[in-house]
């Protein structure tokens, strides 16, 4: 534990990462207490007025306040985040370690019907699975997790075959542990460092989708704030009036930044592999 | 303890079918165990030596139950065990001992909890005895009691294998298959590990197959040493027997490759050529026909058997069903 604190916090950027990260959390949390005015009250007579005193990072095309758009969007971003990269990592953890386990026909099966999402390109999937489903923040989650669990089935179950490779898991089995034991109990702790750190770098893929779905006007439909959707409102206005689209074009980009730095730094704390 | 024939190995095989992908056809079978028999009486260590790749693990593996036999029998106390359906009760009798001991501890459970669990699982004791008895097995084997609280990383590799044996015999088995348990130590290790299972086995009243490549160590552990090459089991006899006359050319090929320790002694080393045959393609005939320095015109077509020698002294050499060469 020492060890990898020390090795987390000598990259720095993990560091600069996590206090992205944090901001982020906290503005989630506390946005009704930060948020400088109310994310929906129109304001036609300020329309498109640049960042000043009053209004910090500006209004948009109807008057209202970027920055407390900006707090409260964070809330769609984070939770699609988090909750598409919980359900793929359960979902696709599952499955690569029930293929990795039991091998044979089932392995196959499996890693075929992985290997048809790996070759169907992500992004398209999740447009069209949006489209039949509609706009709203439950099908983004469903969506994007439909997209998201082949890669942690296939990193589960290549981490599973390393374990059983291993003589420990044999000797398992020769004392009369059954499957389930030997899974939970054994194996999975030791393949949980990759998928922790493949699900943070995971993270920040999937807020950028989230972001993309929304632009495209597939996402969390207005006036619900939220990064993409905000990018998608701002974007006809970008010459007249930057602000609508710098500001949650950066915010999105800190708070990818911010995964991908934990990510990295996670990946090179926790790699030089258990000191066995 | 009579000492009857304990385990009672009967034309044991086990082909792994050959295919490329999903849904070809299997192309061959690869004979790792092509028909192997032998017999372990009870306390007594059988000593299985062979080349890498010749199916001494596999042997091993079959009777553990560890993969699934193609055909044959292993008895045990002249119960049929090899279908048997109580899986908890036989893993509880065989017990099994790895190479190497890195990776036959999993890095993340503390030597005492894996114990415990493994004691627990199958209810042998629980509650306030369980403590005494993981102390009790980790004193049997030489590591301290209050290093239960460690994690395997924290031992050296001998240190480890003690804690390999310790799970092997947490449970009382009767019957312990080594698989190269001293392979991956250095020598002065190896010593204390073999003498630690000599002990262990007079204690527990252990019955060992010991599978080895390194023929001095086979030496000091067995009573009965068996031959294998290309996954038949070329001879078979007393562990002296054995050493002083080789009958078979594999068996003497191999003696000759021991390093001897007197230097004025002579020796004449029989070198073999070539590598041993893929199993998946084997020779016709005698298997080891291509590389034997006495193959005759027969070898190439008669397929030998194991035949008697004398009392406790088998070998599967068509030389030896008339005239000797010893």
């Amino acid at each position: 534990m020492k060890i990898f604190y020390r090795q987390f916090v000598k990259g720095r950027l993990p560091v600069i990462g996590l206090v992205i990260i944090t901001i982020m959390l906290f503005m989630t949390l506390f946005a009704d207490y930060i948020a400088p005015y109310d994310p929906y009250k129109i304001d036609l007579s300020e329309r498109l007025s640049s960042p000043g005193k009053k209004h910090l990072l500006g209004q948009d095309d109807l008057g209202r306040d970027v920055l407390s758009r900006i707090i409260y969007g964070s809330r769609v971003s984070l939770k699609v985040g988090f909750f598409v990269v919980g359900i793929s990592v359960i979902i696709g953890t599952s499955i690569g370690v029930i293929a990795g386990y039991f091998g044979g026909w089932i392995d196959e099966i499996i890693m075929r019907l992985t290997d048809i999402f790996l070759a169907f390109p992500a992004m398209l999937l999740a447009i069209a699975i949006m489209a039949i489903l509609g706009g709203s923040l439950n099908n983004v989650i469903i969506a994007l997790s439909i997209v998201g669990w082949k890669t942690y089935a296939r990193l589960a179950r290549g981490q599973v075959l390393v374990e059983m490779g291993k003589e420990y898991t044999t000797a398992l089995r020769a004392l009369g542990f059954g499957s389930f034991r030997v899974i939970f109990r054994h194996i999975l702790p030791n393949i949980l460092v990759p998928i922790i750190v493949a699900a943070t770098l995971g993270m920040a893929a999937v807020i950028v989708q989230e972001a993309g779905l929304t632009f495209l006007g597939l996402g969390v439909q207005p006036p619900v704030p939220s990064w993409g959707g905000m990018l998608s409102e701002g974007h006809q206005y970008i010459l007249k009036a930057y602000h609508l689209t710098t500001f949650p074009g950066l915010a999105i980009m800190l708070t990818v930044l911010g995964f991908n730095f934990i990510g990295d730094g996670l990946r090179d704390a926790l790699d030089p592999k258990l000191r066995y | 303890m009579p000492k009857g024939n304990t385990l009672e190995v009967i034309d044991l095989k086990k082909y792994f079918p050959i295919k490329t992908g999903f849904f070809t056809k299997v192309l061959g079978y690869l004979k790792a165990v092509d028909g192997v028999s032998f017999s372990i009486k009870s306390g007594e260590t059988l000593g299985l030596v062979g080349e890498s790749g010749c199916g001494k693990t596999t042997t091993g593996m079959l009777i553990l139950r560890l993969i699934e036999k193609t055909d044959g029998k292993v008895l045990y106390n002249g119960e049929n065990i090899s279908d048997l359906k109580d899986d908890k009760g036989f893993r509880k009798i065989f017990q099994v001992i790895f190479q190497n001991p890195y990776s036959s501890l999993n890095p993340r459970i503390k030597i005492g909890s894996m114990l415990a669990e493994i004691l627990r699982f199958h209810k042998v004791t629980s509650g306030r005895e369980l403590k005494e008895k993981v102390k009790k097995i980790l004193l049997d084997v030489g590591i301290s009691p209050s290093d239960a609280d460690k994690y395997p990383y924290e031992f050296s590799g001998g240190q480890r294998q003690r804690i390999v044996i310790a799970r092997a015999i947490s449970l009382n088995p009767e019957f312990i298959v080594a698989d190269e348990p001293v392979s991956a130590l250095d020598v002065s290790v190896q010593a204390q590990i073999i003498n630690l299972l000599k002990d262990l086995k007079e204690l527990l009243n252990l019955t060992f197959l010991f599978i080895s490549h390194n023929l001095s160590v086979i030496r000091q552990v067995s009573d009965n040493v068996a031959v294998m090459y290309l996954g038949k089991i070329v001879e078979i006899a007393s562990c002296d027997e054995l050493f002083k006359h080789p009958a078979h050319p594999y068996t003497k090929a191999l003696l000759s490759a021991v390093p001897v320790l007197n230097p004025e002694e002579k020796t004449s080393k029989i070198t073999l050529k070539g590598d041993i045959p893929n199993p998946a393609n084997t020779p016709s005939g005698c298997y080891f026909h291509p590389r034997c320095g006495y193959a005759m015109e027969k070898c190439k077509a008669d397929v030998p058997n194991l035949k008697k020698l004398s009392d406790n002294h088998k070998v599967s050499c068509l030389m030896n069903s008339g005239y000797g060469i010893s």
